[in-house]
């Protein structure tokens, strides 16, 4: 039993560790190191990078990137719970086909839809032409290459994530307790401040997870829809590899990303499973 | 006594589904009533109506006179105890009962005292700090009633109360529940598909139908004077013979001429059911004036009972008889023994609908 299941897993197992495991660890192993002169990496063990790394100007570009991480998840619960709530409440037959429709934006390339919003937001784009037109605007709204466009586009990338996990939430919640709440007296408001939303906080910290995750690391949607103007923790990376040839601090950069990644999963996985258990225990 | 809540004319509709389909009842105040019916009947969408969850596509309710068809549930002194029970996962006993108070803006000592009064109605007090996944079916019912009760509402909805319960508890909450209402004064609607539990507790039942009312009235009324043969079959256990109403009896193909109650009430040559409850039926072992000869094709012992299955020499057909354990023939009833059976004109029911 236990043998053939370690069989099943094998496959799986072997593609991780070749990977994902050693190239992380790979990572690790490289922060420790000096960059060479020529871009190289020099074998000299050393702890500069990481101290590098708490730098008030590196320091600066992570709390940057949290910041816009933060608002992406923040506009995305916005978008996503109404979103979730009214296709769980849809009849059952109804629900698959508006989740593929959620689905629907990952069957074309992320980079061909983030250019698509330079058409929609720049100044001469669809939002200032058709504005202008209106003759709501007199001056094309400075719609790009700012956060305001790096938000929009992480939102508009990561709400199908958000969405995803709020809709196994809240399905799984049914009508029957917002209808004893509003049998006791509340109404629509405090039935969802004191019932649906406690109830759905393992929804909403999946997907504030994914949403935040999936943000923070991102390079391409700062790049095209920021401008290049700033910098994110991604971009930080990026450039270390490439632009700097300073592989042993960007490895330490995104050592340091990984593993406040895998802190928040961490967490997340540990408030699911508790919730998951107290349901089974009520079940 | 004016009634309490009134139900006029009410219908409701789910696309071609007629649920519930014009349905005219009072309660009155104080009152255990039951709505009873099979599954599909319209009693839970009734139900539902009462509660304010469905809006009626015609007709109106009222509670203590006034109209309350349009108000939203949470503005009506109507509480539910749901079929699942409802509790919210996430908060205490004491929560759970608090939280109806609470939208009330009842804080403090006032709330407490209220709870735990409530609490102890229903003999939680002990568990008022644990959270529902710790407890048992049977508490968690309780938690239930004591939620919906604390508030104090004029009616009372209870949807399939006991139906998750096993039979011993069962029996025991349908006690509890009739002394809880006694207690309380409030008056209960129960939804059930349960006859026993409706004949058990109810001052009054309401069989439906089909989106009706086949029969309201008492528990005895029902179980003994049933007025279609819907309301004969479904209310206990009861024995039909097909035939027409002719001169002083009651004409049954292969048996002749059966007496039965209230000839007069049925005109000449009328098709009709006769029903006759198996323990009417008497049985011996002797041949006299009236019986019919019976060949015991099975019995089942049910305790304090035996039900013994029969068929009656010549026609075939079939009867089933019910008596006490105590009955001189129960201790040697067995397949293939010939008996004579009949029954008193009082106790055969003509039905034509």
């Amino acid at each position: 039993m236990t043998s053939n299941r370690l069989l099943l897993l094998a496959p799986g197992l072997a593609w991780l560790t070749a990977l994902l495991i050693i190239p992380c660890g790979l990572i690790f192993v490289l922060g420790f190191f000096e960059r060479g002169v020529y871009g190289g990496i020099d074998y000299t063990l050393t702890t500069e990078n990481f101290a590098r790394a708490v730098d008030p100007l590196y320091a600066g570009i992570f709390l940057y990137s949290a910041r816009i991480a933060l608002t992406a998840v923040v506009f995305s619960l916005l978008i996503g719970y109404p979103a979730a709530t009214c296709i769980a409440k849809q009849p059952k037959r109804r629900q698959m086909p508006l989740l593929i429709l959620v689905m629907m934006p990952f069957w074309s390339n992320y980079l061909i839809r983030t250019y698509a919003w330079i058409v929609l937001l720049n100044r001469e784009g669809l939002i200032n032409g058709a504005l202008t037109k209106l003759g709501a605007i007199s001056e094309p709204l400075p719609l790009l290459y700012n956060d305001f466009a790096i938000v929009t586009g992480l939102v508009y990338g990561y709400v199908p994530f958000m969405i995803l996990a709020l809709y196994s939430s809240i399905s799984k919640l049914g009508p029957e307790l917002a209808e004893a709440s509003t049998d006791l007296g509340a109404d629509s408001w405090r039935t969802f401040l004191r019932i649906t939303l406690p109830l759905t906080l393992p929804g909403i910290a999946a997907g504030s997870v994914f949403v935040f995750v999936l943000s923070i690391g991102n390079f391409v949607t700062p790049d095209l829809l920021g401008g290049g103007k700033r910098t994110m923790l991604g971009n930080l990376i990026y450039d270390q590899f490439l632009t700097a040839r300073d592989w042993p601090f960007g490895a330490t950069l995104a050592f340091l990303l990984v593993a406040l990644m895998m802190v928040l999963l961490t967490c997340q996985a540990v408030f699911v499973h508790r919730s998951a258990t107290q349901e089974e225990a009520r079940a | 006594m004016s009634a309490l809540l009134e139900i006029a004319g009410v219908a409701k509709s789910f696309g071609t589904i007629r649920a519930v389909d014009g349905i005219d009842l009072a309660v009155a105040p104080n009152e255990f009533f039951a709505l009873l019916g099979p599954s599909g009947c319209g009693k839970t969408t009734l139900l539902r109506l009462i509660a304010g969850f469905e809006h009626p596509d015609r007709g109106t309710i009222r509670l203590d006179g006034a109209d309350i068809t349009a108000t939203p549930p949470n503005k009506r002194p109507i509480n539910l105890m749901f079929q699942s029970y409802a509790l919210f996962p996430h908060m205490t006993v004491f929560a759970n009962v608090a939280y109806g108070l609470e939208m009330e803006g009842l804080r403090g000592a006032a709330l407490k005292a209220r709870v735990e009064q409530a609490l102890g109605l229903v003999q939680l007090s002990d568990q008022a700090s644990r959270k529902p996944h710790q407890l048992s079916g049977g508490q968690k019912q309780r938690v239930a009633l004591a939620r919906a009760l604390v508030k104090r509402p004029k009616l009372l909805l209870l949807d399939e109360p006991l139906g998750a319960l096993d039979k011993k508890l069962r029996e025991k909450m349908q006690i509890e529940l009739k002394r809880l209402q006694q207690e309380t004064g409030i008056a209960f609607l129960v939804v059930t598909h349960d006859q026993e539990e409706a004949l058990t507790m109810a001052d009054r039942i309401a069989l439906l139908d089909h989106g009706k009312v086949a029969q309201l009235g008492r528990p005895r009324d029902l179980y003994e004077r049933p007025e279609s043969r819907f309301v004969a079959d479904f209310v206990g256990q009861m024995n039909f013979f097909e035939g027409h109403r002719r001169g002083s009896g009651f004409a049954v193909a292969g048996l002749g001429l059966l007496p039965a109650q209230d000839l007069d009430a049925v005109p000449e040559g009328t098709a009709a059911s006769l029903a006759v409850r198996p323990e009417r039926v008497v049985l011996s072992d002797t041949a006299q004036p009236g019986a019919f000869a019976a060949e015991v094709v099975g019995s089942a012992y049910m305790g304090q009972d035996l039900v013994v299955h029969l068929a009656l020499a010549g026609s075939g057909l079939p009867l089933v008889a019910r008596l006490p354990a105590s009955h001189r023939l129960a201790a040697d009833i067995e397949r293939g023994r010939q008996v004579h059976c009949s029954w008193a004109a009082e106790h055969a029911r003509l039905l034509v609908k």
